[in-house]
This record gives structure tokens, C-alpha cells and sequence, in this order.
């Protein structure tokens, strides 16, 4: 087996100015106002993790100190987990800020360990992370020394023994008592400590460091649960700014739907709906339903749809973070376009009526259904689109059907007629004579007279 | 001969109706009165078009012409979109007209401008096949527009605007005033593409 650790010191900061076109100090913060994580130009300015606010402002009066949420760090890592799993298939994070990767099992697929550690770890790079890697056959030596900022991953067995030997015990994270005392022996190198008989060591220094030294050396998998990608998509992202507007939602969520693309590619599937949550500082959070009526993977007919359904609603709230969720999955079907037809459409049926439903109310996207029933109003129906009625026809009913019967004082001149038509038995009584007439105007008309001989206006013809 | 045909191609000479009748047996919507057929010269309404339909309030008559039209292409897939119509039409009547219910998309209630956006999207798609709108304020660039994005989607765009704005000038292909008289409906050709304006006729089996 050959094991990559790769550590990012700066998980949480990385992931939230990934994407962005970042310029000056930034910083995350934790509770007591102590630096945790800096980017490259804060360090270069002096500041270090661990250094007060106060102190760094001294240093930097231009330091945007953003505070670090509670489990930002897991989702960043969960994220990276998921960008990785595209090459690697075992995988066990370390939380908080660490990843362990199996790399020999992908041999016949990826190549060499070192050629495809040098793969993951330029394309993490290039995506603005920054990482402390190192590829060994023991999971815990590969730990050790990319926390340690040893740059290892040629795969090299010599070289290996000999970084590992040159370590200063400083730098393995020891138990200050414990480093304490074996300075006392005199050592200061790892490799001067690996050399004393292990049985020794147990009786002089006690068995926490014999196990230790067990472990550092024990090429069994780490015993942490390894990552297992998850059923549904979900991606939390915090934005750098507060967005007031919706274009700055978009952009975005833009990356999400870029992630979800993959993702749903990878899977061979096709998203229905998606959950957007949209978090403001003190309100609660928005949540919108994104609805595509053709199961959809393409991010930017995604992007359309959420464009559309912002435009419709505006903002409560300036947005701090965006979750987004995909709430139905289908396999993916490629879709049936006619032959002769998809040369004239940008847009299929369903992509044309996603867009619609997008931007327009529900009740102002309607479907028109029939079905056989003596009283008019109940023949003929408006009802959700897609959504399919009987088929009914009648040649001598209005093509117009006022919602509200009309009273009229006088009637018109008739024309044809009657016509009776009473409920059935069962439901509320109605009967009514419905005759044909003409309107003042000349207009063709539908009126009827109820047994009480009140005249009412039901339809028109034309 | 050959610098006739050139010039035809770069469509610096006007040919007048046989231009306007050029089009293809699948193209070829009816009207239902052949009468009218035969002066829009295209043989029925004319495709990837922008048409007027001017009257002085609902139930002139448009709908029964609007119907055969609807009628005409319920074999096509695409949908048929309404956009704000002023009451609510009888599935039951339209069906025994021949329309396909399935295909019929209804938009209700929307403001003028989002009225304009649904049409436009609608029209530019490609995936409806007739267009009826119910616009009554519109200008000029905005039914240039309308026309635009019937080209570009290959559908018909049937606008019911009222009968006042018959003089007021559009880039419509047909503007058809509609008025309902003692023998039955009047249609005048205030438009057509390939010829003159026409006087009033009336349409007497309509009733």
C-alpha cells in the first residue's frame, strides 16, 4: 500500500477564497479573537497562526479577520473528499484539516503512486489550496512527515528512510514530557530515536512512545472510518461578502451547480429539483425550490432557472452562505428530441415550461383539462400543466366561459334553444334552460334561465 | 437570366405575391375559410409571422378563427401558449374544435411586462408552435421584437390588440380587423404581405 497524506494548514480560509479574485490580508479567527489560519499575503506581512488580533492589526491595519464557523473545516474536508474520490476510491479523512489516500490500489487505473500523487496534488493547487503532502507505505509515517512540511511524494524508499531519520523529534508532535526527556538521553533526530531496541525504549520512557513508535511503523489502514460519498448533493459554501444582490448569489452559486454538474455526471444521473437555502445573518434562512420538468444535469440550465425564480423573488436579507441540495435524482436519459424539429429549437417543451415555471407564480401557469359533467363549470377545468383530464368534447358549448354567471335584467333575443342541464341527483340542485342570443353588440352568446326565471350571462362564442 | 436570379438572391427585387406564397405543404396553416386562404396568398397564415388581430372586445369572433388555427396543429408536439387571456377558454368546446388539450399552456394574470418576457421566450424557444397573446400595450420596438423572435423560433404569433390601434402602425406580416356585423363576421386586411389591403368581407357561416 502506499499511502498519500495530504495536510492543509489553511483548509476553512482556502476553500472560502477559492474562486475569488483575493488581494490583502485575510484571516479566520476563533473565539478568543486568536489568529487560526492566513493567506500568503498575510503571512508575508509577518503575521503567523496563534498571533492575538490585536497584535496582527498592529502589524496589518488593512486584515479582513473573517470568524471561523463552527465545522467549517469538516465541510471544507468533506468537499475535498469528494473532488478526490473522482481518482482515488479509498480515502479516510482525518479531521480537521487532513485526508489520507490509497494510492497502490490505483495502479492499473491512474498509473504509478507518485505520478498520480503529483496529479492530485497539482490539481489541488491550481485550485488555490495550499498543501503539505507525503506519499509512504505506512499511513502514520506519511502523516508524520507532511505535518511535519516534508515535501515527499516520489515514492523513494532511501529517500524515504533518510527524511524520516533526518526529522528533529521537534517536529513529531511528541508529548512536550516525553520530548522533554528523550532530549535528556541526548537525542535529537527521529532516526537516532528509531535506532534504540525497541524493548528498551518500552522500559525507560514507559508504553505510550512504544506504541507510538508501533504505529509510526505499522503499515495497517488508519483506523478512522474511511469517506463513503453520500446518496444525495449537498454543498454548503459561506460567501466572502454578504450579497444583497442576486447577481452575487449567482456567482456562487454558480460553483455549486458546477460541482453538482459533476457530480451527477459521475453518477449517470439527472437532477428534478434542488433545494436552495439562502442564510442571512439574523433572519432565518430562505428557502427556494428549484423544479426542472425534465431531470436536468447541465449546470448552466440550472443557473438559468435559479436566475429566473431570484428575479420573481427578491432578496429578504443579504446572503451569508448558500446550501444546496438536490432533492430528487433520475438516471440519465438522453432526451427525445424530434428528428426534424430540434433544428428549429434552442429550448425543448420542458425546458421551455421549467423556464416558465421558474419566473411565474403557480397559479399563473395553468393547464386546460374536460371532462364528461352536465354542469359547465365542472366540464371543463383548469389544472396543473402536464397534468391530463378525459377527453371530452361538446360543439355547442361557448368557446369563452365566464368564471361568474352574469345577471342580466332583460334577456337578449334568442336564437336556439333551450337546453336543460340539472346535477345529479346527489349533488347540490341545479337546473338550468341555456339558449343561444345575440348581444346588442351582435355577439354570439351563452345564457341561461334558472327555474326561478332569473336571467344570467354565461358565456361567448366568439 | 442569371443577373435576375442573382438579385433575387440578395432580395433586391420585390416579387410580391409569389414570394408570399412560397411555402412548403408542411408550413401551410388553414384558416378555415378559403376565401381567406386564397388572399393571404400563403396559402393560410403565414409562417414564422407576427399577426394582428384587431377587435373591439372579447368574442368577435377570434377565438373561432384563433381555434381553427389551434385546430390546425394538434399533431405538432410543441406547446401552444397563451399569454393573458381575458377569461377563461371551454376546454370542452375547444376539444370538440379539434384542439389538443395537452398542448395547451395557459398563462394568467401576469403584468404587462412579464406578459411581454413569457410571449418573447415562448416564440424565440422553438418549442411552441402558436403563440396567442393578448397584448394590448404595446410599442413598436416591442412588437419589432415579437417578430424577431417569431423568425427565430419558427412559430406563429397571433397578437390581439384592440380595435382602435387599427391605424397606428406595425411591422406585423397580417393585421386583420375582426367586427362582428348583422350577416355575419367582418374581416378587413389592413395588411398582408405580397399585396394591397383589402376591403371589409364578410365571413357568413360563422355564427
Amino acid at each position: 500500500m502506499r499511502w498519500l497524506y495530504l495536510h492543509f494548514p489553511a483548509l476553512a480560509l482556502d476553500t472560502l477564497l477559492a474562486g475569488h479574485p483575493v488581494e490583502g490580508c485575510w484571516a479566520l479567527l476563533d473565539d478568543n479573537n486568536q489568529l487560526l489560519q492566513c493567506n500568503d499575503t498575510a503571512l508575508a506581512t509577518g503575521l503567523r497562526p496563534g498571533m492575538a488580533l490585536a497584535e496582527a492589526l498592529a502589524l496589518c491595519d488593512e486584515l479582513q479577520a473573517l470568524r471561523l464557523q463552527p465545522a467549517q473545516d469538516q465541510q471544507a474536508l468533506q468537499r475535498l473528499a469528494e473532488d478526490c474520490y473522482q481518482l482515488v476510491a479509498r480515502i479516510h479523512p482525518d479531521p480537521p484539516r487532513g485526508l489520507w489516500l490509497e494510492l497502490a490500489a490505483m495502479a492499473r487505473l491512474q498509473g504509478p503512486p507518485a505520478t498520480l500523487a503529483a496529479q492530485l496534488t497539482t490539481q489541488l493547487q491550481a485550485q488555490g489550496y495550499r498543501l503539505q503532502a507525503a506519499l509512504a507505505p505506512q499511513p502514520w509515517t506519511a502523516r508524520l512527515l507532511a505535518r511535519a512540511g516534508q515535501w515527499l511524494i516520489d515514492d523513494n524508499e532511501l529517500c524515504l528512510t533518510q527524511r524520516l531519520a533526518a526529522l528533529p523529534l521537534t517536529h513529531c508532535e511528541l508529548d512536550p514530557r516525553q520530548l522533554e526527556r528523550l532530549q535528556g538521553w541526548g537525542l535529537q533526530r527521529l532516526g537516532q530515536l528509531l535506532a534504540l531496541p525497541r524493548a528498551e525504549v518500552r522500559r525507560r520512557a514507559g508504553a505510550p512512545l512504544a506504541q507510538w513508535l508501533q504505529r509510526l511503523e505499522a503499515s495497517a489502514p488508519p483506523s478512522v472510518p474511511a469517506y463513503q460519498p453520500s446518496p444525495v448533493f449537498e454543498d454548503r459554501l459561506t460567501l466572502l461578502y454578504e450579497a444583497e444582490q442576486s447577481e452575487g448569489v449567482l456567482f456562487v452559486l454558480q460553483r455549486q451547480l458546477q460541482r453538482l454538474q459533476l457530480w451527477l455526471r459521475q453518477r449517470q444521473l439527472a437532477a428534478g429539483s434542488l433545494q436552495l437555502e439562502l442564510g442571512h445573518r439574523q433572519l432565518p434562512a430562505t428557502c427556494l425550490r428549484l423544479a426542472s420538468a425534465q431531470p436536468d444535469g447541465i449546470a448552466a440550465n440550472w443557473l438559468m432557472l435559479a436566475r429566473l425564480q431570484l428575479a420573481r423573488q427578491p432578496l429578504l436579507a443579504p446572503v451569508c452562505w448558500l446550501r444546496l441540495r438536490s432533492q430528487t435524482l433520475e438516471p440519465l436519459q438522453a432526451p427525445a428530441i424530434d428528428l426534424w424539429q430540434a433544428a428549429s429549437g434552442a429550448l425543448s417543451p420542458d425546458q421551455l415550461l421549467s423556464r416558465l415555471q421558474a419566473r411565474l407564480n403557480p397559479d399563473q401557469l395553468q393547464g386546460l383539462a374536460a371532462r364528461p359533467d352536465h354542469v359547465p363549470e365542472q366540464a371543463g377545468l383548469l389544472v396543473a400543466v402536464g397534468e391530463r383530464g378525459g377527453d371530452y368534447g361538446h360543439s355547442g358549448r361557448p368557446l369563452w366561459l365566464l368564471p361568474q354567471p352574469q345577471p342580466l335584467a332583460v334577456p337578449w333575443p334568442l336564437l336556439d334553444g333551450p337546453e336543460r342541464l340539472a346535477s345529479q341527483w346527489w349533488a347540490e340542485p341545479l337546473q338550468r334552460d341555456y339558449y343561444r342570443a345575440l348581444a346588442p353588440d351582435g355577439r354570439p352568446a351563452w345564457l341561461f334561465r334558472t327555474a326561478g326565471g332569473h336571467w344570467f350571462l354565461h358565456g361567448w362564442f366568439g | 437570366m442569371m443577373a435576375m436570379a442573382e438579385l433575387l438572391a440578395s432580395g433586391q427585387l420585390w416579387q410580391g405575391e409569389a414570394a408570399a406564397s412560397r411555402v412548403t405543404a408542411e408550413e401551410r396553416l388553414a384558416t378555415g375559410w378559403p376565401w381567406l386562404d386564397q388572399q393571404l396568398l400563403a396559402g393560410g397564415w403565414p409562417p414564422r409571422a407576427l399577426i394582428e388581430l384587431l377587435v373591439d372586445a372579447p368574442g368577435q369572433g377570434e377565438l373561432r378563427l384563433l381555434s381553427r388555427a389551434l385546430a390546425g396543429l394538434a399533431e405538432d408536439r410543441r406547446w401552444q401558449l397563451w399569454i393573458n387571456p381575458p377569461a377563461t377558454p371551454y376546454p370542452p368546446a375547444l376539444r370538440a374544435a379539434g384542439v389538443a388539450l395537452e398542448r395547451q399552456l395557459l398563462t394568467l394574470d401576469l403584468s404587462p411586462a412579464l406578459a411581454l418576457w413569457s410571449a418573447e421566450q415562448g416564440l424565440a424557444s422553438g418549442s411552441c408552435s402558436l403563440v396567442l397573446a393578448w397584448l394590448p400595450h404595446l410599442e413598436l420596438a416591442q412588437l419589432r421584437r415579437l417578430q424577431l423572435a417569431a423568425e427565430r423560433g419558427q412559430c406563429r404569433c397571433f397578437a390581439i390588440r384592440p380595435a382602435a390601434l387599427a391605424c397606428q402602425p406595425s411591422p406585423a406580416a397580417v393585421r386583420l380587423q375582426l367586427q362582428r356585423v348583422a350577416g355575419g363576421l367582418q374581416l378587413t386586411l389592413l395588411k398582408r404581405r405580397g399585396g394591397w389591403p383589402l376591403p371589409p368581407a364578410i365571413w357568413p357561416q360563422v355564427s
